[in-house]
């Protein structure tokens, strides 16, 4: 991109801590003092830092499932229908569109609509869809697959998948000063404040 | 474990005050105006109507009291804290049980040949499949032309399995108060220890006996109304049904609860969200039942078995086959798959009076089409009927927790959520 | 519970001197996050132990046979096999109803047990999965191998139309299983993955090789343990948990189906879906105790694998089991029912007293006699006791499987064309060769991917609490 010209030095700074309890109050007090791009970083989940620093709000992972559901729910009972040459408003909509339609079964004089006999796939179809749904918005909610990010050139980030707690402020919050910054997070008794390069 | 005394047993009986008061007199008033309908209905709608109105009524409300006594013992074998809370007033429940023995009388000795068309005189005689099910298919014990013969001698009918039936709840629901009382009253650490295993043991024996009863249960009080049909998922499913209104009625009782001493401070939201997701999880596993049901017997379209959903589809049973499982099914899954929704308790306990009114309308749906193949049929009596056992019922259960203990105070659980505040 | 101050930062290594967990505790209480770590990463980055090579060799030697039954399979066409008419569903059928019912432990353990709050799950559940998705490699060998020509299996079996452009009939239950397995298949691996990308992201954080290092983070998709990543992953996973619980119901009830809708006394019951996903979670839970158990002991895993686990598995089994046996007492109260001689035949003459009742005999001593003693706390206490128990268990369910298929098929309506049946050598071969296939799997799996799941371990650690106000 070419406008690294208006790029900050840093990517932020970062503030390491031992328990949860530390980096939730640091994280506590960095959205008091008025911080509003931070992120925290750590082995395990903690409930309560998950929710501060998404500010409360609900993932919205879970009505994504609900629509890849429902449309696995609804496109399964409508191909299976078609396919067994069920619905003729479906056949006819599809003889317009691919000149092509479900071919009429007669098996043991089961009905074409042979809903009962339905039910599985339909239902293999919701859960299959709800699932992609959930991976695949999960991750694209969360902007992976991402090979580089500059919180990996702090070499003792390395800590952050088996004890170590993290916070990081970014450098294109408004309030972020490299000094100012860096004295507040020392100010809230990390084990050691490190710069983030880019 | 500290041993840090937050509430004491005196604390933690529910003494009623002016709000149970209210409650009882109002469900005793509900309950003999409509005992004495009911009574009166049965000069003014004939037996046919009464009967199958009053069997109704009578699995209606009993599905909810042992629903409510298999769910405190299930919470008491699973363990974990969104049982324990309500456990107490579950096992009240069950010591109202012996009410719907006596209520069974009426059926046993006077709507037999209403209900159950194997019961009438020479139905075995004309009738090739139920001439095989004679043994047992019938009243008492020896039944004219009983098959197999050993059966007449070994197999008890219809009334006397009844007692049986009764006898094994009442035994366990007993057992079970006892057992919590002797839990209450043990001193020390390792008394409660051994107390509170006794409980587990005769909870998770006592679930056993209860699903091998509930069959039975089911095949003569609901799916011998048909002679013909039979379905071996019928048991599983009669579970769900007493499992479902246990569940559902178990949140009004809460808010009841929870508004009052000792309860208060226990049944927070989370209580609620768990009620919830069991409220969610039978509702699946009925949508689950069901569908494997019709899948099986549709695709098998034997001719005995088949015409049971034929009834159900054909005739104005088919809106109301069509109703049941949108209000039973569809309704309150879809509702119930908001988390948020599940922490609200106003909100669940609309949900949970709508699958309580889905509960009388899936008795019907299994019990009318088999007496009424021809077309759908109903009458005011119908509603008028659980009406009256309704309100007795809930008298006499209001009654049972007055100043008892409601809450397991030494339990680690309970003292857990207690110190959480 | 206090903050442990003892968990400094200094501790490098596994502490030898662990206390060893009580019998209510699910992890040590000398554990902290770093030793968690150190412990069951050093078995990915640590050396094969000596004994492992020799069960690999021992499970591959397995896969040999696996290969040469299946080439010869290829060759000589299903007619090695020992069916016929009217015994036309045997071994293949048994074995993927048997594999698939042993994959479904693992979804419940990580699945339904996620959902009810049980947190001992979050120690075994990585492995239970596993287990299914090797279960699940092993199951659609069958259906793929019965057709005898697996290589245009995929034809007939997806939903593909022909040249005339007609599709399959999707009111075929055989039709309904080729998306339930898949689905199932599928979303195991989904769930399986999505619970593996954290600690695929402390492996590249301990990782020493930067090509090693590389390939971690790239299977970890970059993961950064960010709150807010966290954030949509928790609720992915739960959603994803909350989706596996019916899946896994239905998976085994559309197995079920393939009998059910049929009209074969001894298939044709209604109760066969809920008796079906029973008796798949009790011959899972007997198969993750198998395996689980000397795994424990190999690896020294007592203070993650504790003895609370298996005495809870222990429940479960028991739990399931007796589902079960409701299952047998159903279908003989509704044989009886039915009024229908040819039912009553099937369930109450042919199956104790018929040809095969030695296999109706030893099923009712596996799956209810033999489970009995899981009623008593010393039993479930014991490793020994269990593991035998366990091994039962999987016989039973196997058998229950052959006592369904071959006992109702070998005398069904008429008389003149009841026929008996056997497995040849080749069945033997086939069958015990995806044994040594799941074997050889597994063991690869415990050599290769932390087996017990760091992050979710680290969840149960008392320092995990946070004192927040932000609680609804």
């Amino acid at each position: 991109m070419a406008t690294a010209i208006s790029r900050p030095a840093t990517y932020g700074l970062m503030a390491e801590f031992i328990t949860p309890q530390a980096l939730y109050d640091a994280v506590k007090a960095a959205k008091a003092e008025g911080y509003e791009k931070l992120d925290a970083h750590m082995p395990y989940p903690v409930e309560d830092i998950c929710h501060e620093v998404s500010n409360h709000k609900r993932s919205k992972v879970s009505m994504i499932v609900f629509i890849g559901g429902l449309t696995g729910a609804v496109f399964g009972f409508l191909f299976q229908s078609w396919a067994m040459g069920a619905l003729p408003w479906l056949q006819d909509l599809t003889s317009q569109i691919f000149n092509y339609q479900g071919y009429p079964y007669n098996i043991g004089g089961r009905p074409y609509l042979s809903w009962p006999a339905f039910i599985p796939v339909t239902f293999e179809l919701t859960v299959l869809f709800g699932a992609f749904s959930a991976v695949i918005g999960m991750f694209a909610l969360n902007g992976l697959p991402s090979p580089y990010h500059p919180v990996f050139n702090v070499e003792r980030f390395s800590r952050h998948s088996v004890d170590r707690f993290f916070l990081v402020l970014e450098s294109e919050d408004p309030k972020f000063d490299q000094a100012e910054t860096r004295s507040f997070l020392e100010g809230l008794g990390p084990e050691e404040v490190m710069d983030v390069d880019w | 474990m500290s041993e840090q005394v937050i509430m004491t047993i005196d604390d933690a009986r529910f003494d009623g005050g002016d709000g149970l008061r209210s409650v009882r007199q109002k469900a005793l008033i509900a309950g003999v105006i409509g005992a004495l309908a009911t009574a009166g209905g049965y000069f003014a709608v004939g037996r046919d109507v009464f009967y199958r109105a009053y069997l109704i009524g009578w699995l209606f409300w009993l599905g909810i009291a042992v629903g409510l006594l298999s769910l405190g013992m299930i919470a008491q074998v699973a363990g974990g804290r969104w049982g324990i809370q309500m456990r107490r007033v579950q096992e009240a429940s069950g010591r109202t049980l012996w009410f719907f023995l006596i209520l069974a009388l009426p059926i046993c000795f006077g709507g037999l040949e209403s209900l159950f068309s194997w019961a009438r005189d020479g139905v075995a005689a004309s009738d090739a499949l139920v001439a095989e099910k004679t043994g047992y298919l019938k009243a008492w014990f020896d039944f004219e032309g009983t098959n197999p013969e050993w059966m007449a001698t070994f197999v008890p009918g219809f009334i006397p399995r009844i007692l049986i039936i009764f006898v094994l709840w009442l035994l366990w629901a007993y057992r079970l108060s006892a057992l919590s009382n002797a839990f209450d009253a043990a001193g020390t650490h390792e008394e409660r220890e051994r107390a509170r295993d006794k409980q587990i043991k005769w909870c998770a024996g006592g679930l056993l006996v209860f699903a091998v009863v509930a069959t039975f249960a089911s095949i003569d009080w609901v799916m011998s109304t048909d002679p013909h049909w039979f379905s071996s998922l019928y048991g599983p499913q009669f579970i769900i049904w007493q499992l479902l209104s246990g569940v559902a009625f178990s949140i009004p009782l809460m808010i009841f609860f929870g508004n009052r001493e000792p309860l208060k401070h226990l049944l927070d939201p989370k209580q609620f969200h768990a009620y919830g997701k069991w409220m969610l999880a039978f509702t699946m596993v009925w949508g689950y039942f069901n569908a494997s049901q019709i899948i099986i017997i549709w695709s098998g379209n034997l001719p005995e078995e088949v015409g049971w959903y034929i009834h159900r589809s054909t005739g104005g049973w088919y809106w109301f086959t069509a109703a049941l499982v949108l209000f039973t099914f569809f309704v309150p899954f879809v509702i119930l798959l908001f988390q948020p929704l599940k922490f609200k308790p106003k909100i669940l306990l609309r949900i949970a009076l709508l699958v309580l009114a889905t509960r009388w309308l899936d008795y019907y749906w299994n019990i009318v089409p088999n007496l009424h193949p021809d077309g759908f049929t109903m009458h005011v009596f119908d509603v008028i009927a659980p009406i009256g056992i309704g309100g007795l019922w809930i008298w006499l259960l209001f009654g049972q927790v007055q100043g008892k203990v409601l809450v397991p105070v030494h339990d680690p659980v309970i003292q857990e959520a207690l110190s959480d505040g | 519970m206090s903050t442990p101050e003892t968990s400094s930062a200094a501790t490098v290594g596994t502490n030898p001197d662990l206390t060893p967990p009580s019998d209510r505790q699910i992890l040590s209480p000398d554990h902290d996050a770093e030793t968690l770590t150190n412990k069951v990463s050093s078995i990915v980055f640590g050396r094969t132990p000596l004994w492992m090579y020799g069960v690999f060799a021992l499970s591959f030697s397995l896969v040999g046979l696996l290969l040469i039954s299946v080439v010869y399979l290829v060759v000589k066409g299903t007619g090695i096999w020992g069916l016929n008419i009217p015994v036309a569903w045997g071994f293949a059928i048994i074995n993927l109803v048997w594999w698939i019912g042993i994959g479904h432990a693992g979804t419940l353990i990580s699945a339904i047990l996620l959902l009810l709050n049980q947190d001992w799950r979050n120690s075994i559940n990585r492995f239970a999965e596993a287990m299914t998705l090797f279960a699940v490699a092993c199951a659609v060998m069958f259906p793929l191998l019965h057709t005898g020509r697996p290589w245009i299996a995929a034809y007939w079996l997806l939903p593909y139309p022909n040249t005339m452009w007609l599709w399959p009939n999707f009111r075929s239950p055989l039709m309904w299983d080729v998306f339930a397995i898949s689905t199932y298949g599928t979303v195991s691996l989904l769930f399986w993955y999505v619970g593996l990308v954290p600690d695929l992201g402390t492996l590249r954080d301990r990782a020493k090789n930067i090509h090693l290092k590389r390939l971690f983070h790239s299977l970890a998709m970059g993961w950064r343990g960010s709150a807010k990543h966290w954030h949509n992953y928790e609720m992915a996973y739960l959603l994803l948990a909350g989706l596996s619980t019916p899946l896994v119901l239905s998976v085994h009830s559309v197995i079920s189906f393939d009998f059910s809708v049929a009209q074969l006394p001894g298939w044709h019951a209604t109760i066969f879906p809920p008796y079906f996903v029973a008796g798949a979670v009790f011959a899972g839970f007997a198969m993750v105790m198998l395996v689980m158990i000397p795994v424990r002991f190999a690896f020294g895993l007592h203070d993650m694998l504790t003895s609370r686990h298996l005495q809870n598995m222990a429940k479960v089994t028991l739990v399931t089991g007796f589902i079960v046996c409701y299952g047998y007492l159903a279908e003989f109260i509704f044989a009886y029912y039915s009024g229908n001689p040819y039912e009553r035949y099937a369930i109450a003459e042919n199956r104790p007293f018929g040809p095969y009742n030695w296999a109706w005999m030893m099923l009712i001593f596996c799956n209810f006699l033999a489970i009995q003693p899981l009623w008593f706390k010393k039993v479930r206490q014991s490793p020994v006791a269990l593991w035998v128990i366990s091994f039962i268990i999987s016989i039973g369910m196997w058998l229950e499987r052959f006592v369904i298929v071959v006992m109702s098929l070998h005398r069904d309506f008429l008389p003149s064309s009841w026929d008996r049946y056997a497995g040849t050598i080749w069945d033997w071969g086939l069958y015990l060769g995806t044994i040594g296939f799941f074997f050889s799997l597994m063991f690869l799996f415990i050599r290769f991917v932390p087996m017990i799941p760091m992050s979710e371990l680290k969840i149960l650690l008392p320092e995990a609490r946070v004192k927040g106000d932000g609680h609804h």
